[in-house]
């Protein structure tokens, strides 16, 4: 048969003081998580935030200059382009959520709002490589590339001086 | 000449039935951040899966038991019990990624709503898991996953360095500039669970007991398993290989399927685009298909239900609700738009966690002659079943802490 606990005493304290140590643990756990979750971020979080953001950025831009070039060399059908670009827009979309949410230390606060307008612009020319692609715009593909490869250049100019 | 008809469908089958939505994701991920310098893990999973797949086979040959009957046998109801809530989680999760992945391929070529084809492609699994033999289903998914070699014709139209291409293969552990340690191991990580992961041996085993395949058929198993898994890791490597040469030298990182097919586009044009996207439709079908038969078999072989493609639906109505339910939670799953890709992500690094589940019951059963009598694992099937044995705990260890401390890859 199994001894219950209470017959033994010294069983029972090692539990108790295990369970004590258990708590503790879980209390320094959560602390610790509540803590890293605070508002604030710190410069070097907040750089690779940037740095993060406008990468996913630049390769959303050049994946839809990409499609583009694809699609103007009949490489590609319509329906596969528009699902391109709008995968790509999605991933924009995230990346300037990513860069609106942070609040960086006063020093990196001026690369974020540059970070932020280079995102804005390469969100306007992909929009417009999407019309385009579904007959609804009356730009070239010549000039839609000639967009993209400015807001490429804009990110390049961001990630530079935060640098990435 | 039957027989030799046979040899060449079951390998055909075996090289298109190899790559689904996960390897298609990671390899293509992996090689537009890292290009070829982890495709040594490929190689890695390929013979790991070799391994697994035959032992498994063999048993279910040998034994005339599919793995989760072995499972519980040998761990008894309530170990084997925790292993069916996580094995059956695993699956169900991959599941989720191969529907997911189904409804992408769809929205690809047409642009039309994820979401609606959502429930046509979980109800085309449905009926055919409910109406289709068992043999045909294997084959003609098997066959149209062959399509998925478009991406190798893509490859060589591409023109690449092969000796560039064969130096990022050679650099093992050295990630390309930019890119972290925790990221590449991570992803080293994630490419293995994609290669192993656990539902191939469920279904593998338990089609060897639809197929009453017995000892007779053992070399007919090893020669599919032999030939079928490395050429289909062929493919996988030319998945990577095609990201390699168009993608990573434009800082292009891969976050959707659309951006897979790119480099065949630019390869092949629209006819070999239109090749590559069947394919991708036929595989992760293919794959939907084993999987949503990986719930049925798991959840059936343990509570001891009547289970099997073989039998009429009639006749195992609870293998076949099991399947049900677990295409209706997957698409439910899915209508919350979460991103299927992630989801993918996400099931080939808990395939990973969950492989030593059912490698290590498998392993055991392999070498034991009660079961197995003079087919019992020789010295050198023993010996990488030892030294996968470790590979499989460590990937399991380690796949958690990598995937927090890079933030599933993303640091």
């Amino acid at each position: 048969m199994r001894p219950s606990r209470d017959e033994h005493p010294v069983a029972l304290a090692l539990l108790r003081r295990g369970s004590l140590r258990l708590r503790a643990l879980v209390l320094m756990i959560v602390v610790l998580a509540t803590a890293s979750c605070a508002t604030a971020t710190s410069s070097s979080s907040a750089q690779e935030s940037i740095t993060s953001g406008l990468e996913e950025a630049r390769s959303a831009v050049a994946t839809a200059a990409l499609v583009v070039t694809l699609l103007e060399d009949d490489r590609m059908t319509a329906p596969v382009a528009d699902t391109g670009l709008l995968d790509q827009i999605g991933v924009l979309e995230d990346s300037s959520a990513a860069l609106m949410t942070l609040v960086p230390p006063a020093e990196m606060a001026t690369p974020l709002q540059q970070g932020m307008t280079a995102v804005g612009t390469a969100t306007d020319a992909v929009v417009a490589a999407r019309l385009w692609v579904n007959g609804e715009s009356g730009a070239s593909a010549a000039e839609l590339l000639e967009a993209l490869e400015g807001a490429e250049s804009e990110i390049d100019d961001v990630l530079a001086e935060v640098g990435a | 000449m039957k027989r030799l008809l046979g040899v060449a469908l079951g390998i055909l089958t075996a090289i298109g039935g190899f790559v689904d939505i996960g390897d298609l994701v990671t390899n293509a991920v992996v090689g537009s951040r890292f290009g070829l310098s982890l495709v040594w893990v490929v190689v890695v999973g390929v013979v790991g899966i070799c391994l697994f797949a035959e032992m498994s086979g063999r048993v279910a040959a040998v034994s005339g038991r599919a793995t989760f009957e072995i499972i519980r046998e040998r761990l008894g109801p309530r170990m084997a019990g925790a292993n069916l809530v996580a094995s059956f989680a695993i699956n169900l999760l991959t599941l989720t990624a191969e529907v997911g992945g189904i409804a992408l391929a769809l929205h690809l070529a047409s642009s039309v709503e994820p979401r609606l084809w959502i429930v046509v492609a979980a109800a085309a699994v449905w009926l055919v898991l409910w109406r289709v033999k068992f043999s045909i289903m294997e084959n003609v998914a098997g066959l149209l996953g062959l399509l998925l070699v478009g991406f190798g014709v893509a490859l060589f139209l591409l023109g690449p360095d092969w000796g560039d291409l064969l130096a990022q293969a050679a650099s093992i552990g050295q990630p390309p500039g930019g890119q972290s340690m925790g990221s590449y191991w991570f992803y080293a990580v994630a490419l293995f669970g994609a290669a192993m992961t656990p539902y191939e041996v469920f279904f593998f085993s338990s089609g060897a007991v639809e197929e009453k395949w017995t000892a007779k058929d053992l070399s007919q198993n090893r020669l599919n398993v032999l030939t079928g898994f490395p050429l289909g890791g062929l493919l996988s490597v030319a998945i990577a290989a095609c990201a390699a040469v168009v993608l990573m030298p434009q800082s292009i990182e891969v976050s959707s399927l659309s951006q897979i097919v790119l480099p065949v586009a630019q390869a092949g044009g629209t006819l070999l685009l239109a090749v590559v996207i069947l394919g991708i439709v036929a595989a992760t079908f293919g794959a939907a298909l084993e999987t949503a038969l990986s719930s049925g078999y798991t959840v059936a072989q343990y509570l001891g239900w009547s289970w099997g493609k073989f039998r009429r639906p009639a006749k195992a109505a609870r293998f076949h609700l099991t399947m049900i339910v677990a295409l209706l939670i997957a698409v439910g799953i899915l209508m919350t738009s979460v991103d299927p890709i992630a989801v993918t992500e996400m099931s080939v690094v808990f395939s990973a966690v969950a492989l030593p589940l059912t490698y290590v019951p498998i392993l055991v059963v392999a070498n034991d002659p009660e079961y197995m009598g003079e087919h019992v694992s020789g010295k050198v099937a023993n010996a990488l079943g030892s030294v996968y044995l470790v590979i499989v705990l460590v990937a399991a260890l380690a796949a958690i802490p990598l995937m927090i401390a890079t933030g599933a890859g993303s640091a």
